[in-house]
């Protein structure tokens, strides 16, 4: 078909959106924590991006600060943020507002906080299509109803009626996903959407996401801490540790030949449901202080591979294959796995 | 909505009929009686049992509460004043729109004020205006009506003669023309609605603020900005509709205070209002005056408590449909 192939050129001219060592600090009275420390990402048109790591690791911060929508005293420091062709970082706050729920669209991890207890979900949808496309109140109301239809809603003209506290979190979510493709955006970023929700609501969730994006053709910006999530959907990962990318590529081939100890790690820490019981894996140690990040390699402390050289310097990013970086001086050989 | 709303309205009418009842019973157990004060003690004794008759008093107490409700709710009959020899409904008449009017416009005050403020402090949170406004709120709080009263009084009526020195409308009011006579109540008004509203004001500033400052943090707020509403849209909708819920309960609950509670103001600007009549009522132990007064504070708390339930459902649908 024409139309993918044009779409494939486009995808494989530039990224969709480009994160260049972005450094997002928020100054807190015991000092300044680095929250993202030259975090480096791309997403291309089209494709599923999944941003992995444990909590604190910086994922909500990478995806606040590519919205602008940082909490105080959060500012990004370094680094550029380039989004179809354009620089986030130095757009003035109304091309920025203008930007959002138009061109890149957010939905939460909790979703029955995410939507405004005292507005009706319509209304909720509808106000961005106001806002955005002009639209008058009835045909933005009509509008919402059919939104509401393409996240699988038996009654939507019902619904659109219904307030927040009378749905369910999965249906919230529903809520949200419609809200956010009300104007077609060319990026979804997802910050841990089914990590409040039950098993089964996760996958009807995930199913949807799915479903919506190939429908779309939009790119989808998936953080999440869980493995499992990624390995369903996504098309390339990133892992992050300590504010950055320690390691990103394929989703095939970083889980089945993961460079990066960290990655190794948390892929091990996974419970499986083959083998009868079993202990899980954990990683030992935490994540260093934000405030005090060490100057050589950030997983350091907590590495089964690491060698004199980490104690000493940062490793930088190494490209292992055409799509796949780490940042470890180690290369773990197939007798290390 | 509809059965909520007939709910709460019998709970009203049946809390108004229990605090007729406390009314009554409290004024029985003071001491003495009420034609007391007023019969002269050398007086023939058949000429006191006739007074009594002719207000009821000989009856059983039971009849008496009875025929007092009877009068009360049926007739809006609250008797006659003893000091004044006035029917004490025409008396009330006469006293209870003026404090209305001053509450209504001090209320006013008090809303735009205290909200339009409070949002300004919270969204400029930390800043220089943020600052000087909680700082003024406090001072302001701090000063008791009435020395903030004759202050004004002092400096506007006396020092610089740009109002007058109190009271609802000039001698010549009657003779004025219809703009003037707007223009002179205004005059009038200025001074004891703004010591009335201005400390209302700067407690609702105070709550408006940190009701605004908890919903600006929500990830609703978050979410709504991440739908690019333009901030003003933020700000006046999302985070607004849901800061105004506490405030609502305060503003509501401060109706009957300013009702009841404008003694001060009223007797500082000469205003011709329930809390004149009351305080005069009960040093003359007007019974019949004081009871009226007492009952008609009570309703202002019944119907100012209906009218927070009426908004609260209205600004929160979590409670329009928790029945």
């Amino acid at each position: 078909m024409n139309h993918d192939i044009s779409k494939r050129r486009q995808a494989e001219a530039a990224p969709l959106l480009e994160i260049r060592e972005l450094t997002t600090e928020f100054e807190t009275p015991s000092g300044v924590a680095r929250a993202v420390d030259g975090a480096t990402l791309e997403v291309r048109r089209g494709e599923i991006v999944g941003l992995v790591g444990e909590s604190g690791c910086g994922k909500s911060v990478t995806a606040l600060s590519i919205l602008g929508l940082l909490p105080h005293p959060g500012r990004v420091v370094a680094g550029e943020i380039r989004f179809d062709g354009r620089s986030l970082l130095n757009l003035d706050s109304e091309s920025m507002r203008s930007l959002r729920g138009r061109e890149i669209a957010m939905v939460f991890q909790e979703p029955a906080s995410a939507l405004n207890p005292v507005f009706s979900c319509g209304e909720q949808i509808a106000e961005v299509l106001r806002t955005h496309r002009r639209m008058k109140h009835p045909q933005a109301r009509a509008r919402a109803v059919e939104l509401l239809t393409r996240v699988r809603f038996p009654d939507p003209a019902r619904l659109a009626d219904r307030y927040p506290h009378e749905l369910s979190g999965g249906m919230c979510q529903r809520v949200m996903l419609a809200m956010a493709l009300a104007c077609g955006p060319k990026l979804l970023v997802a910050d841990e959407p089914t990590t409040a929700l039950d098993v089964t609501v996760q996958a009807q969730i995930l199913d949807l996401i799915l479903e919506l994006q190939r429908d779309t053709g939009m790119a989808v910006l998936l953080i999440t801490h869980d493995l499992g999530v990624v390995a369903q959907v996504a098309t390339r990962v990133a892992v992050m540790y300590a504010g950055r990318v320690v390691e990103a590529g394929a989703r095939d081939a970083l889980f089945e030949t993961p460079q990066h100890p960290y990655t190794s790690g948390l892929l091990r820490s996974r419970p499986r449901l083959s083998g009868g019981p079993q202990r899980l894996d954990a990683i030992p140690g935490a994540l260093p202080d934000p405030t005090r990040l060490p100057g050589n390699c950030r997983f350091f402390d907590r590495c089964p591979r690491r060698v004199e050289r980490c104690r000493l310097e940062d490793p930088p990013p190494r490209r292992v294959r055409a799509s796949h970086e780490v940042r470890c001086f180690v290369d773990p050989s197939p007798e290390a796995q | 909505m509809l059965s909520f709303l007939i709910r709460r309205i019998l709970l009203a009418a049946l809390l108004i009929l229990a605090l007729l009842t406390f009314v009554f019973f409290v004024i029985q157990l003071a001491p003495g009686d009420p034609l007391q004060g007023y019969a002269d003690p050398e007086m023939d004794p058949q000429l006191v049992e006739q007074l009594r008759m002719q207000f009821g008093l000989d009856q059983p107490v039971a009849q008496q509460y009875l025929s007092w409700m009877r009068s009360f709710l049926l007739e809006f009959d609250f008797g006659i004043s003893l000091a004044k020899r006035r029917a004490v409904r025409d008396l009330v008449a006469g006293a209870l729109p003026n404090t209305i009017r001053l509450a209504a416009w001090a209320l006013l005050v008090r809303v735009l004020l205290g909200v339009g403020f409070g949002i300004l402090a919270a969204v400029r949170r930390g800043r220089a205006v943020d600052v000087g406004l909680s700082v003024g709120a406090l001072l302001v709080y701090s000063v008791p009506a009435f020395w903030l009263g004759v202050m004004l009084l002092l400096v506007f009526a006396l020092q610089l003669k740009w109002l007058p020195p109190g009271q609802m409308v000039s001698l010549d009011h009657a003779s004025l023309g219809f703009a003037a006579r707007v223009w002179d109540s205004a005059r009038h008004l200025m001074l004891p609605v703004f010591v009335l509203g201005i400390g209302g004001a700067a407690a609702t500033l105070r709550f408006m603020r940190a009701g605004m400052l908890e919903v600006l943090s929500q990830d609703y707020v978050r979410a709504a900005r991440a739908k690019g509403l333009t901030e003003r849209t933020v700000i006046l909708k999302h985070a607004l509709r849901n800061a105004l819920l506490p405030v609502v309960t305060l503003v509501a609950l401060s109706i009957p205070a300013l009702i009841g509670g404008t003694v001060v103001i009223e007797h500082v600007f000469s205003w011709p209002g329930m809390g004149k009549l009351t305080i005069e009522a009960i040093s003359q132990r007007d019974y019949p005056v004081v009871m009226a007064t007492t009952f008609l504070s009570g309703v202002a708390v019944v119907i100012s408590n209906l009218l927070a339930d009426i908004t609260y459902s209205l600004l929160d649908p979590r409670v329009r449909l928790e029945s």
